[in-house]
């Protein structure tokens, strides 16, 4: 009963966890400065998402390619060569949808080249590395940080313009204060304590999960031997 | 024998948490009389809500994280009480209630509570609150109006001789209006005379050390001296940077709490020094009138770096034998 409560638990936070407390942006702060800095209206976080899903998964499938057939000296010079490409593509593309967002964002947008997330990850790579859940782990990570984007953003937006995607909405009592970095920083870290309790969480199940399959095999030997 | 595990440091005083909260807040008290007396029953129901903002808070993080809440702790009690004297008596509710959230929910639950907050959390809950509502919390109402209890907007707000001071102007009040609080100003911040007197208290019960608030004031006159922001000169920049806006009020509750400032003497002179360095820069560069708020959470940060520094000087003062400047010399070898 315990069991089948555990993997009921295990399965449907399997996605939270992935987006969420498992995400390399909380635990490790990989993109942190776009998160607390750029993160004060929906539209930023739309663009800026949409941004680093082109540059980490265009740039991670050349990287699966270079770490394949390309020495190991030359493939950081090609990882951040194909990710600024990919950055003015996209640049280009969000100038169309998101004109103002794109200007106000400034040197945000060029500095997505360089992510943190991006080079790690594609530094990481070798050639033994599968395509598939490398690319399905990127695809994850940039939900991931789309999802701690858009919810930044939705309280901050909300909170401090009174708006929501630029539209003006009631608000019981409008806090400027909120759209200053430093408050991006302490929204981060509430995220990042929710992210610490629930793998606590998850650690305590795995851990009862593991004590309980032990007990049952201790069980089964020892009616064996009796 | 059952050995109990505890953090640093291992002193053990006579004074409680509990008692140093008390003298805050008996001192405070005399600040809410004086607001009481000039502006009306406005003030204290301020300060009650405040109180009850920051007490709620408080219980309720306890509850989310599971602990249970010590009644004896008047830790919030005092948060509560610091946060409307610093602000005009016209604030309304709803600022006074997001400062004390702030105060409580963010500057002090996510650090540990009582005694491991780093930030002074009526220092950052006004910060917070200066930045949201700039307008509302640097126009005050004349000095001796009663408010009404609920509608503020029916007279004329006005700013403060700080305001003047910061645009390089002089404040047109006399002496004995600013050593009694007959101006503009923050509700318990201007009457200056009630303001030594809490500092007299405070340090007479030993709440407060007098080497910090000694050394804050001397340095910010020295360098008001030096560099006045007032046309009237120095000697009278020195009267106008003291008396007016939050510095004195800052100086004794703000800078004085035990928690967010260094544990040696000579640490705690240093402290004084640069926090003073600190708020009369705030002063001379900062974009706002009041910048005591700020320069302190700058220097509450660099607090490890000070108590770092005391103790190895500490440390290297009793390898040579030459006492500790803490007022006591180390007995020599017979």
């Amino acid at each position: 009963m315990e069991l089948s409560k555990v993997r009921r638990y295990r399965k449907r936070h399997k996605l939270i966890a992935a987006l969420f407390s498992q995400s390399p942006v909380l635990i490790i702060g990989l993109n942190l400065p776009f998160l607390i800095a750029t993160s004060v209206s929906l539209r930023s976080a739309a663009a800026l998402s949409l941004e680093l899903l082109v540059v980490h998964m265009g740039t991670m499938a050349v990287a699966l390619l270079a770490a394949r057939y390309c020495p190991r000296v030359v493939r950081p010079v090609i990882n951040v060569a194909t990710s600024t490409l990919l950055m003015m593509v996209a640049r280009l593309w969000l100038t169309v949808f998101f004109r103002g967002v794109v200007d106000a964002l400034g040197i945000y947008i060029y500095l997505m080249a360089v992510n943190g997330m991006t080079l790690t990850q594609t530094n990481a790579l070798t050639k033994d590395s599968h395509p598939l859940p490398v690319l399905r782990g990127a695809f994850l990570n940039v939900a991931g940080f789309s999802v701690l984007m858009f919810v930044i953003s939705f309280f901050r937006e909300y909170l401090g313009s009174g708006t929501l995607w630029g539209n003006p909405v009631a608000v019981f009592l409008r806090l400027p204060g909120v759209l200053v970095p430093f408050f991006g920083f302490i929204v981060v870290g509430f995220l990042l304590a929710g992210a610490k309790v629930l793998n606590k969480k998850l650690l305590g199940l795995a851990l009862r999960e593991r004590a309980l399959r032990e007990a049952r095999f201790s069980i089964i030997e020892n009616d064996v031997v009796l | 024998m059952q050995l109990k595990q505890y953090p640093a440091p291992h002193i053990r005083m006579s004074q409680t948490t509990r008692g140093v909260m008390a003298d805050a807040i008996a001192a405070l008290s005399f600040l809410y009389a004086m607001a009481f007396y000039y502006h009306g029953p406005r003030s204290l129901v301020l300060g009650l809500f405040s109180v009850f903002v920051c007490l709620l808070c408080d219980i309720l993080c306890s509850a989310i994280s599971k602990k249970r809440y010590n009644l004896r702790d008047f830790s919030a009690v005092v948060t509560g009480m610091i946060l409307p004297l610093m602000m005009p008596a016209s604030v309304e509710y709803r600022i006074v209630a997001v400062a004390g959230i702030f105060a409580i929910v963010v500057a002090k639950v996510p650090f540990g509570g009582v005694g491991h907050n780093v930030f002074n959390p009526a220092a950052a809950g006004f910060s917070f609150a200066a930045i949201c509502f700039e307008d509302a919390l640097f126009t005050y109402p004349p000095a001796d109006l009663k408010l009404p209890l609920w509608q503020t907007a029916e007279f004329t707000l006005a700013t403060s001789p700080a305001f003047v001071l910061q645009l390089g102007g002089t404040p047109g009040y006399d002496s004995m209006s600013m050593l009694l609080g007959k101006y503009p100003g923050p509700m318990g911040a201007t009457n200056i005379l009630v303001l030594i007197a809490c500092l007299i208290y405070l340090v007479s019960r030993g709440t407060v050390r007098w080497s910090m608030p000694v050394s804050f004031f001397a340095t910010v006159a020295v360098l008001a001296f030096a560099f006045p922001r007032s046309a009237a000169g120095g000697l009278a920049s020195v009267g106008f940077e003291l008396a007016t806006g939050l510095l004195l009020f800052g100086g004794i509750f703000l800078l004085g709490d035990p928690v967010t400032t260094p544990k040696r003497e000579m640490s705690k002179v240093a402290f004084g020094i640069t926090s003073g360095v600190m708020v009369m820069l705030f002063r001379h560069f900062g974009n706002m009138e009041e910048g005591i708020t700020f320069a302190l959470l700058l220097m509450n940060a660099a607090v490890w770096g000070f108590d770092m520094v005391g103790e190895r000087i500490a440390r290297w003062m009793r390898r040579k034998k030459l006492g500790t400047l803490e007022g006591e010399k180390i007995p020599k070898k017979a």
